[in-house]
C-alpha cells in the first residue's frame, strides 16, 4: 500500500549500538555477582540455604516467564500474520535464544536438588510420604504418586525445557535465516507452525505451573493455575521488551521503533494487567464461593497474619493501581511513563510470585503467618534478571536487529494507529 | 424536452439519470454538497490537507479502506467518546454495587450457605457485567449518534459515481451548509487541488409518499401491539376467583395422589377419602417391629433412672467383633459428633469453635462428654441422647442407624476410659512409641 511515511533504514540503524554491546558483559556480570552475594548471605544466615532455594526458585520462576512470554507473543505474531511488530521482533527472537544453554543452565540449581531427591523444596519428593509403613505417610500423596513421582517429574522438566528450546531455535533459525536468503516461504512457515505450536505451549506451560509451582503444596489444586501464569507471562515479557528497545533506542539503535510501537505495547501490557485480574479473581472467587477446605488452604494462608497485608499489596500493586495508570492512551504513548509502568509490572511480577512461592518457606521454617522477607530475595531476582537482559543484549549483536527481508517490515515500518 | 439537471457522466447509467430528472422536473433547486472524486491516495490526502487549510468544517473524505493518518490531513480531532465510556462504565459499576446491596443487604436480606449478605467477592462478577454492558451500550450508541447515523438517506446515495468510494476511488464532499460553503470557490479549490467529476450534488426535490398499504399494516400492527399490554393492565385490577393460567407446567400437575390429597378412587375402597392408607390396627409391617427395648430404645420403662447399661448383643453381631464396632463407631462419631463434642470429646470440635469466635450469645456449648454428669450414664442413656437429641442437641435418630448409634456409644465410652486410661491399659509397643 502506497503511503505518506514511508521509511528507510540505513544499515547502521538495524545494527546493535556497540556502545549497547560492550556493556552486555558486564550486565551479565553484575548479575553474576549479585547471584553470588545471595548466596554468600544466605551461607551466613540461619536456615539461609533453604531459603535461598525457595528465593531462587522464584526469582528464576518469574524470569522464566518472560522468556515464556516472548516465545508465545512470537507465536501470537506469526499466527495473526502481525505487521506492526515485525519491527521489534528481534527483542522477543532474542530473549527465546538464550533457552540454550542460559535458561537451562540457570535451571539446574532446582533441576540438581530434584535429581538428588532433595525434599527441602518439593517435600513429596521423599518416599517416606508415600510408604504406608512410615509415619509420613499420606494418603493423598499416595493417591497422586503416578504422576508426583521422581522418575515422571524429571522426565517432564526435561520435556517441557526440550520443548521449549526448539521452539525458540525454529523461530529465532527461520527468522535470522530469512535476513540472508529473503525466502518469503520462511514466513509461510512459522505461520503455519505458529497455530499447533500455541497448542504446545499451552499444555507445556500450564504442566510446567502444576509441577514448578503448583506442587509446592501437592494436596492443594487449582485447574485455573496454568492460565494465571500465562497472563504473567505475558505482562512481564511486554515489560521487558519495552526496557530493552527504550534501553537499545537510548544508545542509538533501533530508532524506527516509535510512539506506535510503544503505544501497541503499552494496550498489550494494559489488556494482561486486567486479564491477570480477571483471573487471579476468577480463581479468588470459585474458591471463596465453593468454601471446601481443601481448596480454601491456598488463601487461607494468604489471608492471615502479615500475609493478609501481602496479598493487599499484591491485589494494589498488579491490578488496581496500573489499571487506571496504564488506561490513558498518553501514558501508553509517552516514553517515561511507559517505561515507569513497564518497571512497576516487572516488579509486581515479581511480587506475585513471592506470593506463590514463599508462604511454603514461612510454613517450612514455622514463621507462622509471618512473611519471610530476606534481603538476598531481592538479590537473586535481580541478578538473575540483569542475567537474562545482559544475555540478550549479547546474542542481540550477532545479528541485524530488524529482520531485514521479512516480507512484513515495510507495513512495520509504515504503522500508525488511529484514534 | 427537460432540461436534464444531471451530467449524464460516463459512469452513470442514462436510465438511472433520466429517472432522477423526472423526478425532480418543474421543482425548485437546493444545494446539497459539492463533491470531487481522487484516483490515488496521495492526491486525495494532499487534497484534504487544502480543504483543512481553506477553513471548512463541515465537509468529510471518503475512501474504501483507511489510510494511515488520514486523521490528520483531514483535521479529525481526538475524540471524547472515551471519556464518555469512562463515565458510562463507573455507573455500571455504581448501579451494580447498590443494585446488589439494596437488594441482597437491604431488602431481601437472605443468607446463603453462611455467606455475608454484602460480601464484595460475590459481587464483582455483576459489577464486571455491568460495567461493561455500560460502557459498551454507551460506547456503541453515542458513536452511531455522534456520526449521526442512523442516517437513511443523504442526496450522494443518487450519485452511481458515490458507491466507488467503497471501491477505487477517493472523494472529498464539502456541505452546502458549512457557513463558508460558496459553490464556486469550493468548486475551484476542489478541482485545483486535482479533482476529477467535480459536481454539485441537489437536494431531491420532492420524496415519494409511502404507500397507502404500509400506512394501513402499521395502524393494525400497533393495534394489536396495544391488545397484550392492556390485557395485563386490566388483570392487574380486576379481581378473579378462577386460577391464574399456568402457561409453564414444569411437572406441577401429576397424575398422582399425594400422602395427604385426597383420593375418589381409593375412597370409594376404604369408605374415607385418604390417598394414603393408614396401618391397619393391630398389624405390624415387615421389618417394623422394634420388640427389643435394650436394642430399639435403650430404656425399660418410662422412669428418670430406666435404662439398661451396656452394649446389646444385636449391635455386636451386627459387626462382628468388638473391634469392627468401635472402629464404625469411631468413624461414625467422626461425621456425626466431632463437629460440635470434637475429635475427643470434650466440646471443642469446628461448629463449638466458630459459635465461640461470633460471640452471638445465642449458642449453647456443647457438653464435654467426660463432664461429671456424663460418664456415670447409663449406655441406654447416652443411645437414647443420640437418638432424640437432648437440650439443644438436635434428634440423631433419622439419620444414623441404630446399630451405628450403639457403635458410637460404645466408641464414647472408649474415649470416656481413654480420658482416665494408666500406663498399663496402653499396649507396651505403642507406649515405646509414645516415650519418643
Amino acid at each position: 500500500m502506497a503511503h505518506a511515511h514511508t521509511q528507510t533504514l540505513t544499515e547502521e540503524q538495524t545494527r546493535l549500538p556497540a556502545r549497547v554491546a560492550s556493556l552486555a558483559p558486564g550486565i551479565i556480570f553484575g548479575g553474576l555477582v549479585l547471584i553470588l552475594a545471595a548466596l554468600g548471605w544466605a551461607f551466613a544466615t540461619e536456615d539461609g540455604l533453604v531459603h535461598f532455594q525457595y528465593a531462587y526458585l522464584t526469582g528464576f520462576m518469574a524470569w522464566l516467564m518472560v522468556a515464556l512470554g516472548s516465545l508465545i507473543f512470537l507465536c501470537l505474531q506469526h499466527v495473526f500474520r502481525a505487521g506492526w511488530s515485525v519491527g521489534m521482533r528481534r527483542i522477543p527472537e532474542m530473549i527465546v535464544s538464550n533457552f540454550w544453554p542460559w535458561i537451562i543452565v540457570a535451571f539446574m540449581p532446582i533441576f540438581i536438588p530434584i535429581c538428588m531427591g532433595d525434599t527441602t523444596v518439593y517435600k513429596w519428593l521423599d518416599p517416606a510420604m508415600v510408604n504406608p509403613t512410615s509415619p509420613l505417610f499420606d494418603q493423598i500423596l499416595a493417591n497422586k504418586s503416578g504422576y508426583l513421582n521422581k522418575g515422571f517429574f524429571i522426565g517432564r522438566l526435561v520435556a517441557y525445557f526440550g520443548i521449549w528450546t526448539l521452539m525458540a531455535r525454529f523461530f529465532v533459525k527461520n527468522s535470522v535465516a530469512q535476513d540472508a536468503d529473503g525466502d518469503p516461504a520462511r514466513t509461510r512457515r512459522m505461520e503455519m507452525r505458529a497455530a499447533p505450536l500455541i497448542m504446545v505451549f499451552a499444555l507445556s506451560l500450564t504442566f510446567a505451573g502444576f509441577d514448578l509451582l503448583m506442587s509446592l503444596d501437592p494436596h492443594w489444586f487449582s485447574t485455573i493455575w496454568g492460565v494465571y501464569l500465562f497472563a504473567g507471562c505475558m505482562i512481564s515479557s511486554v515489560s521487558s521488551m519495552i526496557l530493552l528497545l527504550m534501553f537499545i533506542q537510548n544508545f542509538g539503535g533501533m530508532k524506527h521503533i516509535g510512539p506506535e510501537q510503544y503505544s501497541d505495547l503499552g494496550k498489550l501490557l494494559f489488556a494482561f494487567v486486567f486479564f491477570w485480574g480477571y483471573i487471579a479473581f476468577s480463581q479468588y472467587m470459585l474458591i471463596w464461593y465453593a468454601n471446601i477446605p481443601e481448596e480454601t488452604t491456598f488463601f487461607h494462608f494468604r489471608q492471615a497474619g502479615e500475609w493478609a497485608n501481602f496479598s493487599l499489596l499484591l491485589l494494589f500493586g498488579h491490578l488496581l493501581l496500573p489499571f487506571p495508570g496504564l488506561l490513558s492512551r498518553h501514558i501508553k504513548r509517552g516514553r517515561k511513563t511507559l517505561a515507569f509502568w513497564a518497571i512497576w509490572m516487572l516488579v509486581f511480577h515479581f511480587v506475585d510470585f513471592y506470593w506463590m512461592v514463599m508462604p511454603y518457606l514461612a510454613k517450612k521454617l514455622g514463621h507462622g503467618m509471618e512473611v519471610v522477607f530476606h534481603p538476598m530475595d531481592v538479590l537473586i531476582w535481580l541478578g538473575l534478571g540483569l542475567g537474562l537482559f545482559g544475555l540478550t543484549l549479547s546474542r542481540a549483536k550477532r545479528q541485524s536487529m530488524v529482520p531485514l527481508r521479512d516480507p512484513r517490515l515495510p507495513e512495520s515500518l509504515a504503522f500508525e494507529n488511529y484514534y | 424536452m427537460v432540461e436534464l439537471r444531471f451530467k449524464n457522466t460516463s459512469s452513470e447509467d442514462p436510465n438511472w439519470v433520466r429517472s432522477l430528472n423526472e423526478h425532480d422536473e418543474g421543482s425548485e433547486q437546493k444545494l446539497s454538497c459539492v463533491m470531487a472524486e481522487y484516483a490515488t491516495p496521495q492526491e486525495w490526502l494532499a487534497a484534504c490537507a487544502k480543504v483543512r487549510d481553506a477553513g471548512y468544517k463541515r465537509w468529510d473524505g471518503l475512501t474504501p479502506f483507511p489510510v494511515h493518518g488520514m486523521e490528520e490531513y483531514i483535521g479529525i480531532k481526538p475524540t471524547i467518546l472515551p471519556w464518555i465510556t469512562l463515565v458510562a462504565g463507573m455507573t455500571g459499576m455504581t448501579v451494580a454495587v447498590a443494585l446488589q446491596y439494596f437488594t441482597n443487604a437491604v431488602l431481601y436480606p437472605y443468607l446463603i450457605s453462611g455467606k455475608p449478605l454484602f460480601s464484595l467477592p460475590a459481587n464483582v462478577p455483576v459489577m464486571f457485567e455491568l460495567t461493561v454492558l455500560f460502557a459498551a451500550f454507551t460506547t456503541v450508541f453515542t458513536m452511531l449518534a455522534m456520526n449521526g447515523l442512523p442516517q437513511w438517506f443523504h442526496p450522494l446515495f443518487r450519485r452511481n459515481n458515490f458507491e466507488r468510494m467503497t471501491d477505487d476511488r477517493f472523494g472529498i464532499v464539502v456541505e452546502a451548509s458549512d457557513p463558508k460553503f460558496n459553490r464556486q470557490q469550493v468548486e475551484l479549490l476542489l478541482a485545483n487541488a486535482g479533482g476529477a467529476n467535480v459536481e454539485a450534488i441537489f437536494e431531491p426535490a420532492k420524496r415519494a409518499p409511502l404507500p397507502v398499504v404500509i400506512h394501513g399494516v402499521g395502524l393494525c400492527v400497533t393495534v394489536l401491539a396495544l391488545i397484550p399490554a392492556g390485557l395485563a393492565i386490566k388483570s392487574r385490577y380486576v379481581k378473579s376467583d378462577k386460577p391464574r393460567i399456568h402457561i409453564i407446567q414444569d411437572m406441577d400437575m401429576q397424575p398422582k395422589f399425594k400422602a395427604q390429597a385426597p383420593s375418589p378412587i381409593l375412597g370409594q375402597l376404604f369408605g374415607d377419602m385418604r390417598a394414603s392408607m393408614p396401618q391397619v390396627e393391630g398389624t405390624v409391617g415387615r421389618g417394623q417391629l422394634r420388640e427389643d427395648d435394650h436394642y430399639y430404645r435403650g430404656r425399660f420403662g418410662e422412669g428418670e433412672e430406666d435404662y439398661f447399661d451396656g452394649i446389646p448383643p444385636q449391635a455386636l453381631e451386627h459387626f462382628g467383633s468388638a473391634t469392627a464396632l468401635l472402629e464404625r463407631g469411631r468413624e461414625r462419631y467422626g461425621i456425626s459428633c466431632a463437629p460440635c463434642h470434637g475429635l475427643t470429646g470434650v466440646g471443642d470440635g469446628l461448629v463449638a469453635q466458630r459459635a465461640d469466635m461470633l460471640q452471638q450469645g445465642t449458642w449453647v456449648p456443647p457438653t464435654s462428654l467426660h463432664a461429671d454428669t456424663v460418664v456415670p450414664q447409663a449406655d441406654g442413656r447416652i443411645f437414647e441422647t443420640i437418638s432424640l437429641g437432648r437440650n439443644n442437641m438436635k434428634p440423631y435418630g433419622a439419620s444414623v442407624k441404630v446399630a451405628d448409634r450403639w457403635a458410637i456409644v460404645a466408641y464414647v465410652r472408649a474415649l470416656q476410659q481413654s480420658q482416665a486410661a494408666t500406663s498399663d491399659m496402653v499396649p507396651p509397643a505403642e507406649l515405646e512409641a509414645l516415650k519418643d
